[in-house]
């Protein structure tokens, strides 16, 4: 066995030692390694001669294992969570709000996006009804003017209303990814 | 030989090695084992109970680029060397009684 491998089987085997006394035994080790090969023997040989490391522990304090913390650190937890809640029950709601929110703003945009396209399409449909009701009344010249103002405006709200189905869907799809990242990691809290 | 009674005995040797002089670990093994046997893992906690029991004190000294740790017996650690020769007869008694009760067994 080589000095590496036996530090590695002894650290494996003090592991639920204090931090300090494993140091400690690691040291004596490898004093006694260089003192027997300062003595002729080789690095094996001297490993070979330290002796059978479970009888170090045999004599030493019977290894108790030291109470899981977690036990304990999980009641301080239930307390504190207990103790906290007007804090963070508070937090939750405010930060819940502010998504709400967000989500509002996003849907509000999106009905101002189709009221453009309603009032263009109102705006587009009257002035093209108007113009015959002009053609009758101003002539010619002024037919053409407005009849070409609705068209104009119908043919806007058509290419408005293309727009505002994209920026929709667009939307949508982000709200929802948005909605499952934030139940995922809820869901992974957890 | 008996885990406990060699334990004892450990104790008292490795005390009785450093009666004449500080000493450190490797020495102290080599001093014992033609007497009892003893390794390294068995040596450690015995250093470890007698350091605790005040009945050594322990310095290190610079020796080939690194530290040799020396044991130095104290006046309780005399003391108990002491005593334990002073048991010795207590002890004798004992074994005369054991083996008394053996013979009679073996009579039997």
């Amino acid at each position: 066995m080589t000095k590496n491998e036996f530090t590695r089987e002894l650290k494996q085997k003090i592991n639920h030692l204090p931090k300090s006394e494993r140091r400690e035994i690691l040291r004596y080790y490898y004093e006694m390694i260089s003192e027997r090969m300062e003595d002729g023997m080789t690095e094996a040989e001297a490993i070979e001669a330290l002796g059978n490391l479970d009888e170090l522990l045999s004599e030493y304090a019977p290894a108790k294992k030291e109470p899981k913390k977690g036990v304990r650190l999980r009641g301080w937890h239930i307390v504190m969570l207990i103790i906290g809640s007007p804090l963070w029950i508070s937090l939750v709601v405010a930060l819940l709000c502010i998504l709400l929110s967000f989500y509002i703003v996003i849907w509000a945009l999106v009905v101002c996006f189709y009221a453009v396209f309603a009032a263009l399409a109102v705006c587009g449909f009257a002035l093209t009804m108007a113009s015959f009701f002009v053609l009758f009344e101003g002539g010619v010249p002024y037919f053409l003017v407005v009849f070409g103002a609705g068209a104009f405006l119908s043919g806007l709200a058509i290419m408005w209303l293309i727009v505002c189905n994209f920026f929709a869907k667009g939307m949508a799809k982000v709200t929802a990814k948005t909605a499952k990242g934030i139940f995922k990691f809820f869901f992974k809290r957890k | 030989m008996d885990v406990q009674i060699k334990r004892g005995l450990l104790e008292v040797c490795v005390l009785a090695a450093l009666k004449s002089g500080d000493s450190y670990g490797y020495q102290i093994i080599k001093d014992i084992e033609p007497y009892i046997s003893i390794s390294e893992s068995t040596l450690y906690p015995i250093l470890r109970r007698l350091e605790e029991a005040n009945h050594l004190t322990v310095y290190s000294v610079a020796h080939n680029g690194r530290l040799r740790k020396y044991y130095k017996i104290t006046d309780a650690g005399r003391f108990r060397l002491k005593s334990f020769s002073s048991e010795w007869n207590e002890i004798m008694n004992i074994y005369r009684f054991i083996t008394g009760e053996v013979e009679e067994i073996d009579q039997k």
